[in-house]
């Protein structure tokens, strides 16, 4: 990475907010469109920008495992399934008990849903598992060659999982999901009732309503802090598994000796990195399917 | 003064976040093996809900060491 | 790090993969597996009647052929009865009929007898009085010897 020029020297701070930074498209400060040179450029854009690496990975990773279930559920036969939809209904029917052991209302949302919300999930993880520089390095020459930038202000990060934006576009999807079916199915007295009269209440008014305020603190954080922790959670494991690759890929560039053993530590990251991603795909999917079923429960 | 600030707040993010995860699936895989050896029929029940737990319990001390290599390698040195 | 618009982005990318699978994914698979496990059930209902009917059927034959069975040796068992009792008929009708022919003889036999007892006797008496009257006809006269010779006759 020839990175001189764009004063992020070629150290290993510098490699890693390299890898860390996204390939942004916005509004620069004064007024006109374009891609991000570095990291402040990007900052400097505010809200007003997008993600270009985040939305064509997820997308083109969603397109790949909506395409690849459709072609399946288009040549779903009942007598004698291929291999694809063998594969396929394993799936379907692992994320379908799942859902029935723990939803236990009817909503036919709420499968397909979790199905969604696992494959994606975990198609995004396991784009960690891809060694960190392929293909940042392959967008960097592409760029260089073909659009004639500087390789170095390409950014190309891509798991979409350790972009907060996506995780936290899914979790609050879901929130909105959680807050539409608790509206829809307890009304909006039950929902607020739910909100400001527990866990705290009394027989006596007065009480009450010195509980109601203490109620609703309570209970509004924890509401809140369901899809925060839903994101970071998967935020903070992609992005750790993904900083500790950076730092083993550091270590090709020290010598022999570190660069052998740096092998080993990225396999070795690698296979325990396999259990991480599936676990972390299967709990957000579970917990939506948790937050979706209290929606549904009347107290 | 500030860079080293920046190493000791790396070494308590992980020093701690282990603490807390350590003893969490500690206990958590004892009372798993306690609950499979009282009833072997419910393992798989038991297994996936372990590794459920055990995916929550180990999220935090992860970020925590991920934040911290970022702390130490990239906002430190 | 940085949070923008990507948030909402990724929001309404989830939102349409959600909306695409619950419409084109799941129903067509969740359908097949549904459809499977009726056709099996099915199927292993199927089975299961197949195997009750022959059993059914099995028993059916076993009580017809016990039912045969019995019917066959009522049917020997009257038969041979028949055949005893007509064998006896038969036995008693030759019987009588022997010793009806048996007595016919005997009386043919004892009228023979009787008319050559008498034949003999009135040849005998005939004879004997030729005789007689040969050797009488000099010394006695017939009539007066008459019914000694009778007597005679009658002691024959």
């Amino acid at each position: 990475m020839t990175a001189e020029t764009t004063g992020e020297a070629l150290t290993a701070t510098g490699y890693i907010k390299h890898h860390l930074t996204n390939w942004t498209y916005g509004q620069f400060p004064d007024g006109r469109l374009g891609f991000a040179h570095s990291a402040a450029e990007a900052k400097s854009m505010g809200f007003m920008a997008i993600h270009v690496d985040t939305m064509l990975w997820s997308i083109t990773l969603g397109i790949i495992f909506l395409g690849l279930f459709r072609m399946a559920a288009r040549k779903a036969t009942v007598d004698t399934p291929g291999a694809l939809q063998n594969f396929v209904e394993w799936i379907v029917e692992f994320i379908d008990s799942s859902v029935r052991g723990t939803f236990t209302s009817k909503n036919n949302l709420v499968a397909p849903l979790a199905l969604t919300i696992f494959i994606w999930v975990f198609l995004m993880n396991f784009m960690d598992l891809i060694p960190v520089d392929w293909l940042p390095s392959l967008a960097g020459w592409v760029g260089s060659t073909v659009f004639g930038v500087d390789a170095s202000h390409v950014y190309f990060k891509v798991v979409p999982s350790t972009d907060p934006n996506a995780t936290f576009g899914m979790a609050i999807a879901v929130f909105f999901l959680v807050l539409y079916y608790s509206v829809k199915n307890k009304g909006v007295g039950g929902f607020v009732g739910e909100l400001t009269l527990q866990p705290f209440s009394s027989e006596n008014k007065m009480l009450q309503g010195v509980f109601i305020p203490i109620n609703f603190i309570l209970e509004f954080v924890s509401l809140i802090a369901k899809p925060i922790s839903l994101a970071l959670r998967l935020f903070g494991n992609m992005y750790a598994g993904e900083m500790i690759f950076i730092l083993i890929a550091i270590m090709y560039s020290t010598g022999w000796v570190f660069g052998i053993f740096g092998g080993f530590l990225q396999l070795g990251w690698a296979i325990f990195h396999i259990l991480i991603i599936t676990l972390q795909a299967f709990i957000f999917m579970t917990l939506t399917i948790v937050y979706l079923e209290m929606a549904h429960q009347e107290h | 003064m500030e860079q080293a600030l920046m190493y000791i707040a790396g070494a308590l993010m992980l020093g701690l976040g282990a603490l807390g995860a350590a003893i969490g699936i500690g206990v958590l895989g004892g009372r798993f093996l306690e609950g499979a050896a009282r009833q072997p029929e419910l393992i798989p029940m038991l297994r996936t809900q372990f590794f459920i737990v055990m995916g929550l319990v180990d999220a935090v001390p992860m970020i925590a060491v991920g934040i911290a290599f970022y702390v130490l390698f990239a906002v430190a040195a | 790090m940085n949070i923008n618009l990507t948030l909402i982005g990724q929001s309404i990318t989830f939102f349409f993969f959600v909306w695409f699978c619950l419409k084109f994914v799941w129903p067509p698979i969740m359908g097949a597996l549904v459809d499977r496990k009726k056709l099996i059930a099915d199927g292993l209902a199927a089975g299961e009647k197949g195997k009750h009917d022959l059993d059914l059927a099995e028993k059916r034959v076993v009580t017809k052929l016990k039912e045969a069975k019995g019917k066959a040796a009522e049917i020997i068992n009257h038969a041979e009865k028949r055949a005893g009792e007509i064998v006896d008929e038969a036995k008693d009708h030759a019987k009588v009929e022997a010793e009806r022919i048996v007595a016919g003889a005997q009386s043919d036999i004892e009228q023979e007898v009787n008319r050559a007892r008498e034949e003999l006797r009135k040849s005998v008496a005939d004879l004997a009085i030729v005789g007689a009257s040969k050797i009488l006809e000099k010394e006695v006269d017939a009539k007066a010897h008459a019914k000694m010779v009778d007597n005679l006759v009658a002691q024959l």
